[in-house]
């Protein structure tokens, strides 16, 4: 019982190990020990999933808030911005 | 050779606007990004014998801009408190840490989600959700986030820049992802 304890992770520390691999890679034993908690639990397994899912879509929401972003500096902010360069360029 | 030359009293006209758009997308804050174009501007102008010509005066401004920002990425995560929920008592949410099991909650286990995932991105309804659950996220734990998924950076260069640990930095992603997980779960893929 001793050794399967050992090897057989809880969800908690096997959804971290899910979050850990997205990240970095995995020791060896790590990586057996999540296969195998994997292998027999259906909501670690969805957790992987959507969290891949999630990695996409934060991507892809990303890329169309920078595509879509509309706003400007002020014309004021700019003359300010304006007179500092030019002042410090007098000096 | 130096064939690129600088020309500073152009800088407003040719990049300040899109310096601001870089900028205020990733910090949210239109007064931050305006100080940040500002310190940019002058730190490039206290350093302009530095200017090689090698590279374009754009990419050399943006280059400090950079710098500045990863500056303020850093200086914004130490000065925000520490997100007091300790390790345990955050996971204490979604696991059962009573049993040494450590099962997921029934509230909390990760259930199917129906909604076509492929597509929902283009939804605006879908974005605003996304939003609303990233704007939940505290701001210590979301600094990483940001950092990984809108600066694409590594995570050798996210613990530089925000001067933690690997480990800490895989708790934080961790936290986040159950977070925002669990948030677009109950908002969209199983909404009541």
């Amino acid at each position: 019982m001793g050794i399967v304890n050992k090897i057989l992770l809880t969800c908690k520390k096997a959804s971290f190990l899910v979050s850990k691999k997205q990240e970095t890679k995995l020791s060896f034993l790590e990586h057996i020990q999540l296969k195998m908690h994997l292998s027999v639990c259906d909501m670690c397994t969805k957790f992987k999933i959507q969290t891949d899912q999630l990695s996409h879509f934060i991507k892809k929401h990303h890329q169309n808030l920078g595509e879509n972003s509309a706003t400007d500096l002020s014309d004021a902010k700019k003359n300010e911005l304006q007179n500092i360069i030019l002042n410090k360029l007098q000096k | 050779m130096s064939e690129n030359k600088l020309m500073p009293e152009n800088w407003v006209k040719n990049y300040s606007s899109g310096m601001y758009k870089y900028l205020l997308f990733r910090v949210k804050y239109k007064e931050v990004a305006e100080d940040l174009v500002q310190e940019t501007f002058i730190s490039a102008l206290n350093s302009l014998a530095s200017f090689s010509g090698n590279s374009s005066e754009k990419t050399w401004l943006y280059a400090i801009m950079k710098f500045k920002l990863a500056d303020y990425y850093r200086k914004h995560y130490k000065n925000t408190p520490a997100e007091n929920n300790a390790d345990e008592a955050f996971l204490g949410d979604y696991f059962d840490l009573e049993d040494e099991k450590e099962h997921w909650f029934d509230k909390s286990k990760p259930q199917a989600w129906h909604s076509d995932v492929e597509d929902v991105i283009e939804k605006k309804e879908f974005q605003q959700t996304l939003d609303d659950c990233v704007k939940k996220v505290p701001t210590k734990t979301a600094s990483v986030f940001t950092l990984k998924y809108l600066e694409d950076q590594s995570s050798k260069e996210i613990c530089d820049i925000l001067e933690i640990s690997e480990a800490n930095l895989w708790t934080l992603m961790h936290r986040a992802k159950l977070m925002l997980r669990a948030c677009l779960e109950q908002n969209w893929f199983v909404k009541a």
